[in-house]
């Protein structure tokens, strides 16, 4: 019980850690920095997916998170500029009315969470218990997981293996040259 | 207590509010990385089980009888949703940086209120 | 870059590829899988450009190379999963036409490995050569 407790405090003390690191990334000036605090921020992700049980997520969130978006933000900042621009300040109107609008929906969403939504920790879908005890029968593998993404539902991994494959194509499409060419890009 | 689903909300928003009100390009794209990462982590929390073990079989778990497995195993589906929705948004984040890396050439800058209003 | 990166990412590597093979192979009995190793492969070869520059590393890993490797992981995927169709069944059909083995094992659970290689190409191959334009990319001001 003693253990439990501890798993607790240090669980929410990474929420609060998580809130902090997500508003210290939007309100950065310097782009570098932001991209930096972002792959803190995968971490801190990727260990609370690990304390929910979901090694598989924690192992993409970190790989993914620190990686290799890191290293393409990073790319794309020295590509472009540092320090992110002062704002014009002319549609001030235009703000105040976002700034409404997302505290208004925060206050809806939080109220349907706290009071409509069953309590943490008793969840009331009962779908995956089948997958859970038919899995080493049905297909005879030992993690649930990557058997539902590549048998139980392999359509939906095979449209995301097109999604990726189709986003790299769009890359190409807006560089038109390949790199190994040494010419300049036309205009 | 659902403290953990309030945060996931306030995750939301703080990626909601990143897109609508920053005039950066790159700002815009980590505000979609908060986004989606707060959409991941409200999937994951909604299906943990007080209590619960990974849902992944190892040599322990038949030495203590399958039926234990069953009752403390947490949902597995969501966790398949998510790795699903890890990649498209890396995917997304890929092509939204090539885009914006090109804008910057052809443009000179990445304000998108300033974006429009030169020429090319 | 200094002789310390250098020579520490020439001994990581390795190390970096042997990890994602491990989590590649064992993807249907531990956690882990095709994604997950192929970002890490991808992220080996992106260490190995940031040490010895994006020169070095081309020589090696060619650009078509990479879009050849990317396209033979999407056709691996199609073609075994059209396996099921040709003898009867339908599409994805896993246990039932390839075999069912012995559950714990590196050769179980049917086509569950076949799909984990073929995702582990495309995915490491589709960063890698995107990660290739942006770094070739050259900025032009007016």
């Amino acid at each position: 019980m003693e253990a439990l407790g501890w798993f607790n405090l240090l669980f929410n003390v990474l929420l609060i850690l998580l809130v902090v690191l997500a508003v210290i990334v939007v309100e950065l000036k310097d782009l570098l920095y932001a991209v930096i605090v972002a792959g803190v921020y995968g971490v801190i992700i990727g260990l609370l997916y690990f304390m929910l049980q979901a090694p598989d997520i924690a192992l993409t969130q970190i790989v993914v998170g620190v990686g290799i978006q890191t290293a393409i933000l990073v790319v794309a900042v020295s590509k472009t500029l540092r320090v992110e621009e002062k704002a014009s300040g002319k549609d001030l109107g235009l703000k105040a009315a976002s700034i409404a609008a997302v505290v208004i929906l925060t206050v809806i969403l939080v109220f349907t969470v706290v009071y409509d939504f069953p309590a943490f920790g008793q969840p009331v879908e009962r779908v995956g218990q089948y997958y859970v005890e038919n899995v080493l029968k049905d297909v005879g593998a030992w993690n649930a997981v990557g058997a539902i993404v590549w048998d139980y539902r392999g359509y939906d991994t095979l449209g995301e293996t097109l999604v990726l494959f189709t986003a790299v194509i769009v890359v190409l499409a807006v560089f038109k040259h390949a790199p190994g060419k040494r010419d300049e890009p036309n205009s | 207590m659902n403290f953990p689903y309030v945060v996931c909300v306030f995750l939301i928003m703080i990626g909601l509010y990143c897109i609508l009100c920053k005039r950066n390009l790159l700002k815009i794209i980590l505000g979609l990385i908060i986004l989606s990462d707060g959409v991941n982590l409200f999937f994951i929390a909604l299906g943990y089980k007080a209590g619960g073990v990974p849902p992944i079989l190892h040599g322990e778990t038949f030495k203590h009888g399958l039926e234990s497995f069953y009752t403390a195993a947490v949902d597995p589906l969501p966790q398949a949703f998510v790795l699903t929705a890890i990649v498209i948004s890396m995917g997304v984040v890929t092509a939204a940086l090539a885009l914006a890396v090109k804008i910057y050439q052809l443009y000179g800058t990445l304000e998108t209120t300033k974006i429009r209003r030169l020429k090319h | 870059m200094s002789l310390i990166v250098k020579t520490v990412s020439r001994m990581l590597t390795p190390v970096m590829l042997l990890v994602a093979a491990y989590i590649i192979l064992h993807g249907h009995i531990t956690h882990g899988g095709g994604f997950q190793g192929g970002v890490l492969v991808a992220c080996a070869f992106i260490l190995l450009i940031i040490a010895f520059g994006i020169d070095y590393v081309e020589a090696k890993v060619s650009f078509s190379f990479g879009q050849a490797f990317r396209s033979l992981g999407a056709t691996i995927i199609i073609i075994a999963a059209l396996v099921g169709m040709v003898f009867g069944f339908w599409f994805f059909k896993n246990v039932g036409v390839y075999p069912y083995g012995f559950p714990g094992e590196v050769f179980s659970a049917g086509s569950l490995i076949i799909y984990n290689l073929g995702e582990m190409a495309n995915v490491s191959a589709s960063f890698l050569v995107a990660f290739y334009f942006l770094i070739r990319f050259r900025r032009r001001r007016k």
